[in-house]
């Protein structure tokens, strides 16, 4: 026999891992850190004696899930702001939740709850992991942006979690759902054991009786249990539409009714059994898919996340106020400070910057920009101090138009789509078709005969794999999803997900990592590392960062730079050990920038930077195409850049746009209309929120469940094939159910049309088909189970 | 078989009781996170 072929094995045993967070340490890089955030956290942890951490993450902790400290991804300085704050806190002003993306085992729940030993001003931090959801609790001037970031240095990403009005009797709602849940399994189990006595031949002196006591507890589960159904029906009935409750209704109430008449007439015709076990099964199946379904946010408090809502007016006499967003009139002076977002449209008047507008056109670079140009709300002003005269505020900037166009794309889609309603609009007529039937023929015997076969027919007919197998199966798939860290908003997402037949890609911050990177250093000798650092030193420059993320560690202390001056557009200079150094921005290939470290004018180093590509994102393309999917790449990204990647993962170029305004990317998504886009929540919105189907793989977690409905926070695109393949396989044991249904009322229909049908006909019929149905939805299919599985290669 | 009369009523209020119990204790928010407490019995030495 041959020898197995050796193959190199990825450098990702546990021993090797970066200490905080288990990555792989990059090769060459001299530390037992993947990178300077992670290692600043070891250090802050250790100081406050939290080592503790690292030992329960050792024992407990699952690598694939852990992630590194993130620096500064996001500002959250909109949660301190007091109107923004009304939203989110609870009435006291005191109180957050945040949904954190990654916490899974008990040393997450060790450190986050830890934080008020490591933040002044906070009291107190619950995690739940069964909702990924920490509770926290401030005093008296703290702040929720600094705990907020603190997740974020931990590695936990948090995701701010918005008050709704309503939220406490929606809550108490849910409590109620529990109770009936709990009333009917009571009820039914207990009418089921005195039911079971009668059929196996108890005399008559018992079975009158137990009937009687089985209508009694028959009377809550009816009252109580089944009253969302009575309600749920008639609400749908006055708008005019037939839900999926009118039927269920129907028939729970005409099988009371001719039940308790039957019951004090003396006869023996009654369903208490199968009724009640019906409104169990179909009260768990419901509270299933509620506790797995995810909220939305409207696009219009969107606004408030991309814009400050407060601004700095400079008055007539040049002294500076603070004011309200909405406040400020076109024709008014703003000044915005560097690290600060652009609250209106308007023009520079004074100053120049750096200006990234990466929300609006997916352009991985940051623009320079100079008195007479134009700057748009929502861009990051990142470099120097810069003053704007306001043009337009508010609803009427780009931005807020783009959040417009959102919601409305957003809504036209939200028309429900969701097949078990759909089924139901059949499932009415169907009924009624042959209860009349039934009439008709029992008319032959009698008008008594012709009640009782329309009756029967009413009460056996049963739209189980509507009511009960499909929120099973969707909230057993969506839940499932979850727990890989895709987030899907409810069932109806799931059917448009399983029709997609092409899927289309932004490409910064999707594919790529969506920030500049160092990818490639050269020098003619060691050491000059350390001028790097101490040339960027104080920087906030991009690529300054890119720097000091890429080169920090304890080997390299920043050179002691002196006369250090930043060159306007060009980059650093300085002077060390009586040599003059200098960092100069060169125009680079494609996308990447080249960076050039001089010596007294001599090249000594040359540092590429780019966007890097996620690992995985040539896997799933090509996967993706071998499914059958036609693939492709939309960008805001100039066009040369875009072709570049594209070719680099085998995209055919047919089905790439470079250069893309959020609305070209709409115009280009109509031509198909089975298109899945996945893109970025925020500067993707208007094109996630007008295709087909949509996933959003970056921005806030409420915003994207508007405009995508699906949001991932998984870093490797390999992610969509599962979603994407759980819902066609998803929908394969819904249309199983179906069929089952179909062929079991044609059964039973049979059966009630002829006029045998038993109560203890119905007590068997009744269960079984909604145990056949329970379990072909939890079970599911071999593929199903193998998609939502872990697939990760 | 007339004692099945006084059993019946027996096993009733038993399982009432259950229910009631049940009722009580997630409305205290017993059942509201399943899955921390699990995680949190692996942290006996400090606090």
């Amino acid at each position: 026999m041959l020898a197995p072929v050796a193959r190199p094995e990825p450098a990702r045993s546990r021993n090797t891992g970066c200490i905080h967070c288990g990555l792989p340490v990059a090769f060459g890089r001299n530390s037992s850190f993947c990178c300077a955030g992670c290692e600043a956290v070891y250090g802050l942890l250790e100081a406050n004696q939290l080592g503790h951490y690292y030992e329960l993450k050792k024992r407990y902790a699952d690598p694939e899930k852990c992630l590194p400290s993130l620096e500064n991804t996001e500002s959250y300085s909109y949660l301190d702001d007091p109107e923004v704050r009304m939203s989110y806190a609870d009435s006291s002003g005191k109180e957050m939740n945040f949904y954190l993306e990654g916490v899974h085992c008990v040393a997450c729940v060790w450190i986050t709850e830890r934080i008020p030993t490591l933040l002044s001003g906070v009291k107190s931090v619950h995690l739940d992991l069964s909702k990924s959801r920490a509770s926290v609790e401030i005093t008296e001037g703290g702040s929720f942006a600094d705990v907020a970031l603190e997740f974020e240095r931990l590695g936990y990403r948090p995701h701010p979690e918005e008050r709704k009005q309503g939220e406490l009797r929606d809550k108490r709602e849910k409590k109620f759902e529990l109770f009936r849940i709990a009333v009917a399994a009571a009820g039914a189990g207990n009418i089921m054991l005195l039911s079971i006595a009668t059929y196996s031949g108890a005399g008559p002196e018992f079975s009158s009786s137990f009937r009687w006591i089985n209508a009694f507890l028959f009377l809550p589960v009816l009252t109580f249990s089944a009253a969302p159904f009575f309600y749920s029906a008639y609400s749908s009935l006055r708008r005019r539409v037939i839900s999926i409750d009118v039927p269920i209704a129907f028939g729970i109430g005409v099988g009371s009714i001719a039940s308790f008449v039957s019951l004090i007439s003396g006869g023996a015709q009654t369903y208490f059994d199968s009724l009640a076990s019906l409104i169990f099964l179909l009260l768990a199946s419901r509270y299933f898919l509620r506790t797995v379904q995810n909220r939305a946010v409207e696009a219009t408090h969107l606004f408030k996340f991309l814009t400050p809502s407060r601004a700095n007016r400079r008055l007539e006499d040049g002294t500076v106020e603070e004011c309200k967003t909405e406040t400020l009139r076109p024709g008014e002076i703003v000044v915005v400070r560097p690290g600060e977002v652009i609250p209106v449209d308007g023009e520079i008047i004074a100053g120049s910057s750096d200006v990234s507008r990466s929300w609006l056109t997916g352009e991985s670079r940051s623009e320079e920009v100079r008195p007479g140009h134009a700057v748009s709300a929502g861009s990051l002003n990142e470099t120097r101090l810069i003053t704007v005269r306001v043009e337009r505020v508010g609803a009427q900037t780009r931005l807020g138009d783009i959040l417009k166009q959102t919601q409305v794309a957003a809504r036209g889609r939200s028309k429900s789509l969701y097949i078990a309603d759909q089924m139901a609009r059949y499932f009415v007529p169907f009924t009624f078709f042959f209860i009349a039937v039934g009439v008709l023929i029992g008319l032959q015997y009698g008008v008594e005969d012709a009640v009782l076969r329309g009756l029967a027919v009413a009460i056996v007919a049963c739209p189980c794999a509507f009511a009960l197998a499909i929120p099973l199966a969707m909230s057993r798939t969506i839940g499932k999803l979850a727990q890989h860290g895709t987030l899907v908003r409810g069932p109806e997402v799931i059917e448009r997900l399983s029709l997609v037949d092409t899927v289309f890609f932004d490409k910064t911050g999707t594919l790529t990592y969506g920030d500049l990177r160092v990818l490639e250093w050269t020098s003619v000798r060691k050491g000059l590392e350390r001028v790097l650092l101490g040339l960027e030193i104080n920087s906030i420059h991009p690529v300054a960062r890119a720097i000091r993320k890429k080169f920090s560690s304890p080997d390299f202390i920043p050179a002691e730079i002196s006369e250090l001056r930043e060159v306007l557009g060009r980059g650093v200079e300085g002077e060390f050990e009586g040599k003059r150094y200098t960092l100069t921005s060169m125009k680079g290939s494609g996308s990447d920038t080249e960076v050039e470290l001089r010596e007294d004018g001599k090249t000594v180093g040359m540092l590429v930077l780019g966007d890097e590509v996620r690992p995985g994102a040539k896997a799933t393309v090509g996967e993706l195409k071998r499914l059958g999917f036609r693939v492709g790449l939309l960008s805001g990204d100039r066009s040369s850049a875009v072709y570049s990647l594209s070719d680099r993962l085998g995209i055919s170029r047919e089905n790439v746009r470079g250069e893309c305004t959020p609305e070209d990317k709409v115009s280009f998504l109509k031509k198909y209309p089975r298109a899945l886009m996945v893109g970025d929540g925020v500067n993707d919105a208007i094109a996630l929120a007008s295709t087909w189907a949509s996933i959003a793989v970056n921005g806030g977690l409420e915003a994207s469940m508007q405009a995508a409905g699906v949001y991932t926070t998984s870093r490797t695109p390999l992610e969509v094939i599962r979603t994407v393949r759980a819902a066609r396989e998803t929908m394969k044991v819904v249309r199983r159910n179906l069929a089952f249904t179909i062929l079991y009322n044609v059964v039973v229909i049979g059966v009630a049309l002829s006029g045998d049908l038993s109560p203890l006909f119905a007590a068997v019929a009744m269960p079984v088909s909604a145990t056949v149905v329970f379990l072909i939805s939890l079970i599911g299919t071999g593929p199903l189970r193998r998609a939502l599985s872990e697939v990760r290669e | 078989m007339k004692i099945i009369f006084l059993l019946v009523p027996i096993a009733l209020l038993l399982g009432g009781s259950f229910l009631a119990a049940f009722l009580i204790f997630s409305a205290r928010g017993e059942y509201e996170d399943l899955e921390t407490p699990a995680h949190r019995i692996l942290l006996e030495d400090d606090e």
